[in-house]
Order: C-alpha cells, then structure tokens, then sequence
C-alpha cells in the first residue's frame, strides 16, 4: 500500500507488526568494477554514468493497524522506523581520481564535480493513511510524521579543479568545500547513542506526504498515479555542521632569470608551502541540513489476469542530485489459492541498464496470520564464509523484506 | 492462469541461471588501486632579455632596443703632453763695463792765521799799521773733513775753492791743492787782492786728477799792501779760511767709498727658437730651472736682482736676487715653480719670447772699494729642465700617427659560443677630448674574422675642442662607422680589429681665443661597437650546475611514469635547446633528456622511463645546459623586451592504493 498509495488491493482489516525491509542497491555491479583493474574499471563505468552510487533503506513497519471503512475506503495507522544511507561518487571526480587531469600535459581542463555525497539517516515514522474510492477512482493520501533520530550528512558544495599548462598559463587551481553534519549521535563516541521513546518527536519532527490517484479504465485495467515523500526532502535545524573549504590556485614559483638566480629557482622550485592547501575550517553550530526523502513518482498499470492473478507494469522516477532514476517494472502476482500468494517480476534500471529481478510469497501460518517474504535476486545475495564476504559478480544490490501481519482476509480484493 | 504459472517457472528459471553463471568475487582479496595522473606546475620562469643579461656596458639597452655594445675605452690616446712643444734650454748672458761712481759731493776746509803767518807770527794783537808784506811762502795747511775718495782717479768733476779773507788787511794768494799720498799738486789757485772781510771763489776742474783723502793746501805766497799806513785793529786769530767744494766728481778707478747705487740694468726678451708654426703666447712653467753665473770685479758688495717679468708666481711676477760675493764669481740656480709667463710681451713679435730683466746694485759701505771703470760686469743665465704645465698659443699644422690592434676573441660576458656573426653593426668611436686644439681625425677600421678581411674609413672628422681654458674642458664627439651589412663585419670569436688613426693637428692663424694644451687633459679615442640589428648566433651556450636532492625512493617506487612538461612562448629571434643532465653524488651521468624549443610557442615533453624514474633516488646535481642558435641569414632583430617563457610542469603517474 506503501507503493500505490491509492490502492485497494489490501484486506477489510489488517495488523502488521515487525515488518523488515532492508534493501542495498548499487547502479553498478560487483563484477564491473572488481574484475581486472578496477582503476581501469572505474574509468569504464563513468563513461556511462553520472556517478558511482550506493543507496540503501532499511525499512522496520514496527507497527500498523489498517481497517475497511463502510464506503470501501481504507485507513491505516502506522508507527515506523527507518534508516536510509545514500553514498554516491561523482563522476568527475571518479574521473580525476582514475585518470588524473590533464594527463597528456598540455592543455586546459577544468572539472566541475558534485565530488562526495553521503547520507546516513536514522529516523521514525508514525502515519495515517486514507484511500477513498469515488466511483470507479480511488484516492489516497498518507500523512507521514518523520522525526529524524540520529545521522550524518557529508556534501561538496563546491569542487572544482582547473588545471590550465598553456605557453601563457601554468596554473592548477582547486576551490572545494566539504560540509560535514552530525545530529543525534556523536561521531567520536558512537556507543553513547541510546534510543528512547523520545525520539518519535522533537523539534525536527516534519510532515512527508505520499498521493496516489487510481482509475479503473475498464474492468480489466487500472491505472494509477502515485507521489511520494512530498515535499522531498525533511529539514533539521540546530545542528552543527562544520565546512572545510579552500581555494588554490597554485602556478608554482614565479622566476625572472637574471633578478632571481637560477640557483634559487630550483631551490624554490623543490619547496611547496603545504600550508596553502590545509582548508578553511568553520563550524556553525546552529546549521540546518536536508535529510533527502526522494520524491518518487510512480506511473502504473494492472492487467487483470483473470480472477487470482494481475500483471503490473510500472514506471519509476526517482530523482537525485546527479540524474533522475529510471526503473521500470514488470511483475505478475498470483493469487493462486489461499494459502500462499506469488509474486515475481523483473526491474530495469534504465540508468545503468541493468536488471534484477524480484520474487515475494505470503503464505498464511494460521487463520488470519500471514508471513510475507521477499526479495530481489535471490540468487546474487553475497555469500559469508572463510572470513571473508564473497560478492556475485553480478551482484547489484538486494531488497529483503520479511513481516508478520493478522488479518481479515477473507473476500480480500485484488 | 497457467501463462502465469509458466511465466513465473519461466522467471525463475532464468534467475537461478543468471545467478549461477557468475563467478564470486572475494573482497579480502580485492586490490583497488588507482593510479591518476598528477600534473601539477612547478612554476615559471620568465627569461627576459632585459633581465637576463645585466646592463654591463657589454650588453645594453636603450628603450626597447638590445643591444650589445663593446666598448674599448681609451684605444688611442693622444696625450696632451705630446702636444706641448718642448721648450729647448736657453742661454743667454749679458755684460757691461764698470760704470764711473758719481760720489757724492763733499767739503774739506783749512785756515791762514796771522799768528800763523811768518811775519805777523809776533804780534799779539791790538792796534798796528801793517806795513806791506810779501809775498812770503806762507806753509802748508792740511785739509780737515770727510772724503769718499780714498785714492782714485778723478773722470769727471770740478773743486771750488772759496777764500774768505778775515785779515785786517788785503792779501793776494797763492794756492796749491796737494795730494799727500803722492805730493803731486792736483791744481793751483792764484786769487788776486782780496780785500779784508771779503771772499773770492775759484773753480777748477778734476779730470784726470789723482785725489785721496790726504789732502793739504800748500800756500806758494802771501801778499798784501799792508794797512796803508793807518793802524787797524787786530787779532793773532784773526784767518783766511779755505773751503774746498767737490763739485759732480766722477771717479773711473781707484778706492772710493761707494754711494749706494745702480751698477747694471737690463730688460730683454730672448726667444725659444721654435719651430714655424709655433707660437706660444702664455706658458705654464711646472717646473724649469736657471742657473746663473754673475762675474763682479768690485772688491764690494753687489746685489743683481733678476725677474721675469709679466709672470705670475702666486699673485707677484717670478724674481729673485743674486748676492755677489767680493771678488769671486757668484755662481747658482733658482728653480721656478708653477709659474705663468706671458711670452707675448715683445714688441714686433708677441710669441715665443721670454722677458727677462737684471739689475744690480752696489751696496752702500764705510770702507772704501777699489776699483777700475774698465772692470766688466758679467752675466750668464742657462733657462733648462723646463717642465710645462700648459701652454697657450699656436701650434702649427702636423700629424699624429696612432694604430692599434685589438683582438676581440671573447666578449666578455661569459658565454659560451661557437660563433657570433654581427652583421652590420655599429661602430661608434667616441671622442673625448680636454685639448683646446682642432683636431681632425682620418680613421681607418680594418676587420680580420675567418670571413676575410673588411675595411671601412671615414675622413676630416672634426673632433670636439674646447674653445677657452675654461673648466670644465671635457668636450664629447663620436662618429659612427657602419660597415656594410652585407658582411660579416665582426665575427667572434677570433675577430681582430685594427684601428688606425691620424689626428690631423691644425692650430694656425694667430687665433684668439689662444688654443691651448693642459698636461693631463688629453684626447682619448675610444671604439664602441653596437649591435642593434641583425646577428647569427651559433651555439651560444649557458651551463649551470645546481645541486638537488632526489625524491624519496618510497614515493619513485609507486611512480609509474613521469614526464617533465615545458611549454613555452618564445619571442628570443632563437631556437633554444635545453638540455638537462642528471648526475648522481659520483658526478656519474644519471640520464640525460634534451629539450627542443622550436618556433614562437609550443609544448614539449621530457619522459622518463621507470628505470630513470627510479634512478632519480640517486640524484645529486642538475646539469643545465641552455643553448642558442639562430638562423645563418641574420635577420634576427634582438629587443630588450624579448623573452622567453617556460611554463614547467611535473606530470606523472602515481599508483595510489585505496582498498
């Protein structure tokens, strides 16, 4: 319900209680950077990326209460807690760190590169989600109460490297900056975190909203339309966030033979002041960060395929600081008996052009108890052993979710 | 619902055989490293003509022009001391006979008493009617006073001879002056009557005559008619007094007290003896000597001032006195000093003569001197060792023949090169001349290079004078000799350059201002030469060691390659070839990389391979060696403004590990 948010497809009441659903995703596989040389490797695999990115989103529905009203409408309240942590690498300064600048010598090259972003955020959820059905359209809506709990920002406002060696410019030149932020936690001594009921609200605590529209063509075809985690984004403020910036432009000494003696231009020329490139370090403790809450839009489609089974196809937008996210998805749910329902489908990340591919069950433990289990390439998960951690080399990520929920689900729609 | 059944086994399927067809890859054993390429500047380095070559004379600038200059100060000199004529020693001398002494007039007196005379030596006086008397000899009475005259012969003078007769009676006389010395009577006086109380006065010449300081009257006789019968008072004492009057006495030999007087004068101008053309007007004496040999017969003293009139020696004309010794012939020298003398005084020829005056003079004594007027005054002088300071004038028309080789074999700025063609230059010969003379100069440069033998002249070039001794002198001229471009006129190194010159002194028509030469104001000729043009360098080298320390061998082990990165934008009218040695602490060749600097601007690069990379732990010294060529056609035009500008940059590749 979490995905369309104006769906129906759920039972007349409906209790879920621990449900886990940590997901890791890369827009790059295992293989494509570990096989041969992966500086080499890394090289290849920005010449058709933006970026070279880790995300992962550990969702834990502690708890949700979900019920039928009489007009076939749906609510639901939910408390949650999250995490989600973002890394991504620009491609620039992948580029940079892989090949160098200005390798042939001569020339002008100048890089502007969105550097390191990583995102690390821990936070809980409490919501209340409606779905109101108006004739052959349903509407939905969900109110999300985020309080961010502990975390850590790293950004790069600014990185640009100019390297200029022309017959009248000799010159590298660097302006960065780099932000660090630390809320909730104290990055030097991590085990004083404690958790506490506390958390679910503070003075940071903000609305998201999810939005979904739905509309049956045709008894067959329903087609949706769903947002989420409007407006993006979540501000904290209050915290302390410290910037280490500089701006270099270094062109090496500058000599006029005959009024400085050659003998000290080599002298010279074997100096370089390290001083000049320590950063600028300012701390301002009453900063603000954005926790980024993508905004996913989400265009959808279901094709019934007769009375146990439908096939969704749906079209995913996610956008990010380096590119929007292109996911498209096909998968069919089968609803074969009572007892276990299937689900199995495939993702193409248009991005990187890559694929994965999903499978979840439900299976029904005891009258009106269901287990759901799923996830994505079951068969490329990393593998633990000898000490070590063995990656598929397709490995692109994983999405596992288990959970437990009571029910009512008998006459449940599809 | 079975497509969807066989869709999903289909699915599936396909999982677990995309799944299994992959390899695992174990990160423990993944080694990401990353090996960028660090280019960064090691800096620049402007090489500006202006700056790289000092303003040494050599190489100079003016505006944005370069230029090299070489200057050879003072190549030919003509000194001034060389234009002074040299003043040949002079003698010249001068003599005179003794002159007369004019003494000075005297008086010398005697009386005739009546009790001094024979017949009336008895009476005593009183009242007494003389009878007549005589004549009677009436003795000898010797003359009392001073006299000059010791003995001498008498050229010129007169003696007045006043009696006055204070007998009561008239007496006729009888007189002879006597000189005791030898008894010979010098002349006679005969005085007829002389009445009583009354004096007669007789003159008599002395030419001729010997007269001494013992002079006595001898009364040859005494008459008188007596007292007419008629008694007269009378005294024994009563006399006849003789007073002797020397009148202009000139004495021509003898002994004589000598008046103070001038025994000798003399004003001459006695001439150099130079040459035709030469005419002196005004010299500056430094130094010169006279010497002097004055012969005095006057058994007396006798001063002869000398001067030289028309002099200045300090504020007073030039003199001095020469103090004859009595009898022997006074013999010296005098020494002028920083003296002017003005030659020009000599009526009908004002140059080249020197004025010259002696005066002597007896000096003044109570003894007598003897002497003799035909005794001669005698005066020698030798003017020598004349030293000139300077001198005004004119100097005639001649010509001073100067030559020097001069054998440019380095310029002196040490570079090193094979060879330097100046095509073209400039070859300034500069004057500086402190002389008052016109001078024109006849110049000849003669070029010897392993190109031939060139030559360029020019001719009557009027060097800049001084028109008045006025400081400062200093006048500047330079005349500018530009071979033709077509050839290689100086080529270094080995390149001889003969100068030859001839100074064409033309000091005449009496002219005035005088022209002048001052001792240590000279004419020196100094040869510049200018490239400002067009020149063809050859392997023009410059060489520096400078020691260095090689990077740590940790940091050459993760260096993969390496490269030193030069661009350049090069205005020098040069290609330039640099090359760079290494040189471990054995001084032993490391490796050694050339770079080429070709055209206006470009970019090169000087790579070095893993073994010279890792041989860079054992560098010590750096080796530069920079060297210039130029096209043969020698069009390049040099300015102080041209530069060249190397941008250096270190590029390499760095094997950074990250897992």
């Amino acid at each position: 319900m979490a995905t369309f948010t104006a769906t129906t497809y759920l039972p007349n009441r409906f209790l879920a209680i621990g449900a886990v659903n940590p997901n890791l995703s890369l827009n790059f596989s295992a293989g494509q950077l570990l096989n041969g040389d992966p500086s080499a490797n890394i090289r290849n695999l920005v010449q058709s990326r933006l970026y070279l990115g880790l995300e992962s989103e550990v969702d834990v529905e502690v708890l949700s209460v979900l019920w039928k009203n009489k007009k076939g409408g749906r609510t639901a309240l939910g408390l949650n807690a999250g995490s989600i942590v973002q890394v991504s690498l620009d491609r620039d300064f992948l580029r940079i760190a892989t090949e160098g600048i200005l390798p042939d010598g001569f020339g002008e090259e100048v890089v502007n590169s969105e550097g390191i972003s990583v995102n690390a955020h821990l936070y809980s959820e409490i919501y209340l989600h409606k779905v109101r059905s108006f004739g052959r359209s349903n509407f939905g809506y969900r109110v999300r109460l985020v309080s961010p709990i502990a975390g850590a920002q790293v950004s790069t406002p600014e990185l640009e490297l100019r390297r200029i060696n022309s017959g009248s410019v000799n010159e590298i030149a660097l302006n960065y900056e780099f932000t660090t932020a630390f809320y909730g936690v104290d990055p030097n001594n991590l085990n004083s975190f404690t958790p506490s009921p506390s958390m679910l609200f503070s003075k940071n605590t903000s609305f998201l909203f999810d939005l979904g529209i739905e509309q049956e063509l045709n008894p067959k075809l329903k087609v949706g339309l769903s947002v989420q985690n409007i407006p993006g984004q979540i501000r904290i403020s209050g915290i302390e966030t410290t910037s280490y910036s500089g701006s270099i432009a270094y062109t090496g000494p500058q000599f006029t033979l005959g009024q400085d003696s050659l003998s000290s231009v080599f002298s010279q020329l074997v100096q370089f002041n390290i001083d000049s490139l320590l950063p600028k370090v300012t701390t301002n403790v009453d900063a603000s960060i954005q926790i980024p809450f993508k905004p996913v839009v989400r265009l959808y489609a279901h094709r019934y395929l007769g009375e146990d089974g439908i096939l969704a196809l749906s079209a995913t937008i996610r956008p990010s600081v380096y590119s929007n996210d292109l996911r498209t998805s096909a998968y069919v749910y089968s609803r074969s008996n009572k007892l276990f329902h299937l689900a199995y489908g495939l993702n193409w990340w248009t991005n990187n052009n890559s694929f994965d591919a999903t499978i979840a069950g439900r299976i029904l433990l005891a009258p009106y108890t269901r287990l759901t289990i799923g996830m994505s390439n079951p068969f490329l998960l990393p593998r633990f052993g000898q000490g070590s951690i063995f990656l598929p080399e397709n490995f692109t990520g994983f999405s596992v979710s288990a959970g437990i929920s009571f029910g009512f689900y008998r006459n449940e729609s599809l | 619902m079975k497509i969807v059944q066989k869709s999903g086994i289909i699915l599936i399927g396909s999982i677990v055989l995309s799944a299994c067809s992959g390899d695992f890859l174990n990160l423990s054993d993944t080694d990401l490293s990353i090996s960028p390429f660090l280019n960064v500047p090691l800096g620049t380095v402007n090489i500006t003509m202006a700056n790289v070559v000092p303003d040494t004379g050599l190489v100079s600038q003016d505006s944005n022009r370069f230029f090299i200059s070489y200057q050879i100060d003072s190549a030919l000199t003509v000194f001034a001391d060389s234009l002074i004529p040299e003043l040949p020693a002079i003698q010249f001398s001068d003599s005179a006979d003794l002159a007369n002494v004019v003494l000075p007039n005297f008086s010398q007196a005697a009386d005739l008493t009546l009790g001094e005379f024979g017949p009336t030596a008895n009476l005593n006086g009183g009242i007494f009617i003389f009878p007549p008397l005589g004549p009677v000899y009436g003795g000898s009475q010797t003359l009392q006073g001073n006299s000059p005259v010791c003995s001498a012969i008498l050229s010129q003078g007169t003696v007045t001879l006043t009696v006055t007769n204070s007998w009561p009676i008239p007496v006729q006389l009888s007189l002879a002056l006597v000189n005791n010395s030898n008894g010979a009577t010098v002349t006679n006086f005969v005085f007829p009557q002389i009445l009583p109380g009354a004096s007669a006065t007789q003159t008599k010449s002395l030419v001729g005559k010997t007269f001494s300081n013992n002079m006595s009257f001898e009364i040859i006789n005494v008459q008188s008619p007596g007292s007419g019968g008629s008694p007269v008072p009378y005294s024994s004492s009563d006399e006849i007094s003789f007073n002797l009057q020397s009148n202009g006495i000139e004495v021509s030999s003898g002994s004589v007290v000598f008046p103070q007087s001038q025994l000798f004068t003399s004003s001459e101008f006695y001439d150099f003896g130079l040459a035709n053309g030469i005419r002196l007007k005004k010299i500056f004496v430094k130094r010169a000597v006279i010497r002097y040999q004055v012969s005095m017969p006057i058994d007396g003293i006798v001063e002869t001032d000398i001067t030289i009139p028309f002099s200045d020696n300090f504020g007073a004309p030039f003199g001095f006195t020469i103090n004859s010794t009595p009898g022997l012939p006074s013999i010296g020298r005098a020494v002028l000093q920083n003296v002017a003398i003005d030659l020009s005084k000599s009526p009908g020829n004002p140059y080249n003569r020197l004025p010259f005056e002696i005066e002597s003079y007896i000096v003044s004594a109570s003894n007598c001197v003897g002497f003799d007027v035909n005794d001669e005054l005698n005066f020698q002088f030798e003017l020598d060792s004349i030293e000139l300071d300077a001198v005004e004038g004119q100097f005639g028309s001649y010509d001073i023949e100067l030559e020097e080789e001069i054998n440019l074999d380095d310029l002196g700025a040490g570079f090193e090169f094979d060879e330097m063609i100046f095509y073209g230059p400039k070859l300034s010969i500069d004057f500086k001349n402190s002389i008052g003379i016109p001078v024109f100069v006849d110049l000849e440069l003669k070029s010897t290079n392993s190109y031939g033998t060139h030559s360029v002249s020019e001719s009557d070039f009027p060097v800049p004078f001084p028109q008045e001794n006025v400081f400062p002198l200093l006048r500047e001229g330079s005349l500018v000799v530009q071979p033709d471009s077509s050839v290689p006129f100086l080529v270094f190194p080995n390149q001889d350059l003969d100068v030859a010159v001839t100074a064409k002194i033309r000091s005449t028509g009496n002219p005035n201002p005088p022209h002048f030469v001052q001792l240590g104001e000279d004419l020196n000729v100094g040869i510049g030469i200018i490239q400002e043009s067009r020149f063809s360098i050859s392997n023009l080298r410059f060489r520096d060691t400078v020691g260095v320390s090689g990077p740590d061998s940790s940091v050459l082990a993760n260096l993969l390659e390496a490269f030193w990165g030069v661009s350049y934008q090069n205005q020098l009218p040069f290609d330039v070839v640099l090359e760079l040695i290494a040189l471990d602490a054995g001084g032993s060749v490391l490796f050694a990389k050339a770079l080429d600097l070709v055209g206006l601007e470009g970019e090169t690069k000087l790579e070095l391979d893993q073994v010279e990379i890792l041989s860079l732990a054992n560098l010590e010294q750096l080796v530069w060696n920079v060297r210039f060529d130029s096209p043969d056609s020698g069009d390049n035009v040099l300015n102080a403004t041209d530069s060249l500008i190397l941008n250096l940059s270190l590029g390499g590749r760095y094997r950074i590990e990250v897992l």
